[in-house]
């Protein structure tokens, strides 16, 4: 349980890593 | 790709870190945190010394954005060295019986906390970018030579219920179990790859930042 539950937020902190990498890009090539 | 390959192999170290069996096995299941707490603590060291490194490169090319990166590089490091800290007391609670108990190894990060804090103090005294950011690339070199100081020495002069040899022994030679290296170094690995593209990304957020400040 504990396991899923830090891979979970694993997911969700990388997420959001990419998330504002692709966004900060996509505000580079405007 | 890069990226994939950075989420499969922190998800490689989280799924392993709790399959295979505690690392240190007279401290329980606990030394489990381990395979975070020591990664963070290098990630906060080598995010110090980036900061050092381009705060060198301002002071000789003048140029702001070097700066930026500097303290783009102090911020992410303070971060790791607080989730050091934490991952630390929360071992400590269960090892040693209290979250803080005072340990030179906890006064040592407690200091560098305060010292990397009253950084952040300077920069936002000073309004004026030229003088802000050469004030603050002196002192991201007066306060990166205090790290190995706090980090690497102070523990082990000091008498200290932090294990001082977890990776490497008194010789510098690494005592780990194959199994325990094939988590760390991997972990090692992937914190750092993590800590180049966050510093990437809060360059650029800073940058954006200066840049609506400026016009």
């Amino acid at each position: 349980m504990a396991l899923i539950a830090i891979l979970l937020i694993w997911i969700a902190i990388f997420l959001y890593i990419w998330y504002l990498d692709s966004k900060l890009k996509k505000g580079n090539k405007k | 790709m890069g990226k994939i390959l950075l989420f499969l192999l922190m998800s490689y170290v989280i799924i392993w870190a709790y399959i295979f069996p505690a690392p240190q096995q007279s401290l329980g299941e606990v030394s489990r945190i381990f395979y975070f707490h020591v990664p963070s603590a290098w990630v906060s060291v080598l995010a110090f010394l980036v900061s050092m490194l381009n705060g060198i490169i301002y002071l000789k090319k003048r140029d702001l954005n070097y700066d930026i990166k500097s303290s783009s590089a102090s911020q992410i490091g303070l971060l790791f060295a607080f989730l050091a800290t934490v991952s630390g007391s929360m071992w400590a609670k269960v090892s040693w019986g209290a979250y803080w108990n005072w340990d030179p190894r906890q006064v040592s990060i407690f200091i560098l906390l305060l010292i990397y804090g009253a950084y952040f103090a300077l920069r936002s005294a000073v309004l004026e970018n030229d003088k802000k950011a050469a004030l603050s690339a002196v002192y991201s070199i007066l306060a990166f030579i205090t790290v190995p100081f706090l980090v690497f020495i102070v523990p082990r002069v000091f008498e200290s219920l932090h294990p001082a040899t977890s990776v490497v022994d008194q010789n510098l030679k690494i005592q780990m179990s194959p199994k325990v290296s094939l988590v760390f170094f991997p972990s090692l690995v992937g914190f750092t790859i993590l800590f180049f593209w966050i510093w990437s990304l809060q360059v650029k957020i800073s940058q954006r930042v200066e840049l609506k400040k400026g016009g």
